[in-house]
């Protein structure tokens, strides 16, 4: 009888022993939420789309995320995420050229009807309740303008006169310039050029910022409103380069055969976030611009998981 | 006696020094006048295609004006090593020829491509030539202004004055492109027959008998001396050098030495492997759909029309940039000017008129590579 009470004992022990392992291997694993570097501190949030079901949707993480937040739940895209300037909301475009803003607390989605026809990637002002978008213009196929729309007054204006296709407008941390990117060329070049344009606030006065004769795109101000981040295949294929354009100089952060793209700075300047399918997915990449140090950030922590469209607050 | 002696000696003495010195015998100077100084000339090939899986072969000719040291090597069209026919042999001086049976250094018949060779000679005195066509030849534009139909033997001809790659692209005027014919495929010189019944890539529409059709047949000059091979259908070019031939080593890069006679085509420059029409894929994933029972999709209210890029291409197309365009019944329809994949566009069927139409999709690199998609759809109200 005692043996067999010994037994049971062992059998009991060993079973408690075998639940606390099946335990341990099934909590979430850490690694899962947000993989940074140890020694990596972020801050700020950062917004990105990510597709996980077949199209892209809203997604943020701050620095006290254990895990990406998805903000949208629908069937087609959710591009181009803009941070408002309280940090409270992102203006965002969609794959129907509708342009929503949603609050990240309630998750409330609001249209703006009073902007007619197909409108993409929108910039938050970075003090004023007021966004800059493209606007397609129906009439001619790749030709666009950029209107600006106070959410205030629910007017909209015409930002700028200018001929052929302007993308990517987006605002100067103080406010009183634009930088965007204007279409030159395609077939008649032999290549598609699209060159840095900066505009004052009031759009009575643009110039051109370089003459790289490449494509370039998605530019990004640095907070301290020195530097000018963007994507250009000046060099053959797409590199993230930084324009410091009050010095005048021009410098090549990345340097891979493959696409490089959408850059954005985070909160202290010293990070460069962009998205990279160097990997064969696109995926979100941090360059520290001070120690050189690059490596992916894999939001859910599963690399099959693509991920476009940033912007850090 | 002595007279008739040296007499005799002084002919053959005076009808050596007029005889042609045997080859073998020279070491110094030139061995043909027309050669002049170089070390290789008079390079030719005994055919401009063959097909190795019946057996056939290339011939190689050339001259060496010099024993030399030679190396033959082929190359495919992305200058990726295909075979080393020999590998610093001494030879000539002398007429050479060297034979490629169409097999690559693991013995497997190549896939049905253009190929071009280099040979490299190191004579005696460390003089070196190399005969690589690419330094001198290849990728001058060309566009061919008249074609003929003939609907009934359904067959498409042309002319092409040199062997060269070729494009035909059909669509409608300001409106889609609708079939990719000749995809950038070798062709030799003289009149080509292209089959062609008329229609579009997905045959839902008749296009050689459309009042805005279009069509364009532009192609660039290969190399010098290249050889079409054909005959093998197990396998393609890009199937093998994706799976099969990915470690080659490449040919050496080298400057072109000349100005081209007419502008360089931007095509030639792009890998053969990926510089083609991609596959594209178009899905209505929201449950609310219903077929007829031919599979034609019955739509209506909002549609997410999903487009997607054939996963091999994905990388590819991203580093180009692209755009997708829409069109219904061939007109111009909507556009997503910096396009990804997938893409889910969210098609408002209030603004479309019941009945049966044709949606297209194109996708355009910016670099000129276009994946094109026809369907048949219905709309409801």
């Amino acid at each position: 009888m005692k043996k067999v009470c010994k037994s049971i004992k062992k059998v009991i022990i060993i079973f408690i022993i075998w639940i606390i392992l099946l335990g341990l291997q099934l909590r979430p694993n850490p690694s899962y939420s947000l993989s940074f570097p140890k020694d990596f501190n972020f801050e700020g949030k950062l917004a990105f789309t990510a597709n996980i079901q077949g199209n892209w949707e809203l997604f943020i993480v701050t620095s006290n995320s254990k895990e990406p937040v998805r903000l949208t739940h629908t069937p087609h895209d959710e591009r181009c995420p803009s941070w408002s300037p309280d940090g409270q909301k992102i203006t965002y475009s969609l794959s129907d050229d509708q342009i929503a803003r949603i609050d990240i607390n309630t998750k409330k989605v609001t249209y703006f009807p009073q902007l007619e026809g197909r409108n993409i990637q929108p910039d938050n002002a970075p003090s004023e309740d007021k966004i800059i978008y493209v606007h397609l213009n129906p009439e001619i196929r790749d030709e666009t303008d950029l209107y600006i729309f106070s959410m205030g007054e629910r007017n909209v204006k015409r930002f700028l006169r200018q001929p052929s296709a302007q993308y990517y407008p987006r605002w100067s941390p103080d406010g009183r310039q634009i930088v965007y990117i204007n279409f030159h060329c395609s077939a008649d070049c032999g290549r598609a050029i699209q060159e840095l344009w900066m505009a004052k606030a009031d759009g009575y006065n643009a110039w051109q910022l370089l003459m790289t004769n490449s494509m370039c795109m998605s530019p990004a101000w640095s907070p301290d409103g020195e530097k000018i981040a963007f994507s250009s295949d000046m060099k053959g294929n797409f590199d993230i380069w930084i324009f410091e354009y009050r010095k005048n100089g021009l410098i090549q952060v990345t340097k891979d055969a493959n696409l490089d793209s959408h850059p954005c700075w985070s909160p202290d300047g010293q990070n460069l976030a962009f998205i990279s399918n160097r990997t064969g997915k696109m995926m979100i990449w941090i360059k520290d611009l001070k120690t050189e140090r690059l490596f992916p950030f894999y939001p859910f922590g599963d690399k099959s998981i693509s991920c476009k469209d940033l912007d850090w607050e | 006696m002595r007279k008739v002696f040296w007499s005799f000696i002084s002919i053959i003495l005076i009808f050596m020094a007029c005889s042609p010195i045997p080859p073998h015998l020279r070491d110094e100077g030139t061995y043909l006048d027309d050669c002049k100084e170089e070390l290789i000339c008079n390079v030719t090939i005994s055919t401009v295609s063959f097909n190795p899986k019946a057996g056939q072969e290339l011939g190689i000719y050339y001259t060496l004006t010099h024993r030399a040291k030679v190396t033959v090597q082929i190359f495919d069209p992305d200058h990726g090593l295909i075979r080393t026919l020999c590998r610093g042999i001494t030879k000539g001086p002398g007429e050479i020829q060297e034979i490629w049976n169409g097999r690559d250094t693991e013995e497997r018949i190549v896939p049905n491509e253009a190929y071009f060779f280099t040979i490299e000679a190191e004579g005696p005195s460390g003089k070196k030539m190399v005969y690589d066509p690419t330094t001198f030849s290849g990728g001058e534009e060309g566009i061919i202004s008249e074609a003929d139909f003939n609907e009934e033997m359904g067959i498409l001809t042309y002319s092409l004055p040199e062997m060269g790659r070729v494009l035909i692209r059909m669509g409608i005027k300001e409106g889609a492109l609708l079939n990719a014919l000749v995809d950038w495929e070798p062709r030799s010189p003289g009149k080509i027959n292209e089959y062609w019944n008329g229609k579009d890539k997905n045959n839902l529409i008749d296009l050689s008998n459309h009042p805005r059709s279009k069509m364009i047949i532009i192609y660039f000059a290969l190399p010098e001396n290249s050889v079409i091979t054909y005959g093998n259908d197990e396998i393609n070019y890009r199937e093998y050098k994706l799976r099969l031939a990915q470690n080659r080593p490449q040919k050496e890069t080298r400057p072109r030495l000349n100005m081209p006679s007419r502008p360089i085509s931007p095509h030639y420059q792009l890998s053969n492997i990926w510089d083609r029409e991609p596959k594209i894929t178009v899905e209505f994933p929201l449950k609310e759909k219903t077929a007829t029972d031919d599979g034609v999709l019955i739509l209506k209210g909002k549609e997410v029309v999903r487009v997607s890029l054939d996963k091999e291409y994905e990388q590819f197309f991203a580093n180009q940039q692209f755009e997708i365009s829409f069109f219904l019944d061939t007109e111009y329809y909507a556009e997503e000017e910096t396009g990804y994949t997938p893409f889910n566009w969210l098609w408002d069927l209030s603004e479309v008129s019941p009945g049966n139409h044709i949606l297209t999709v194109n996708i355009n690199s910016y670099k000129d590579q276009i994946g094109i998609l026809s369907m048949k759809v219905i709309v409801e109200k």
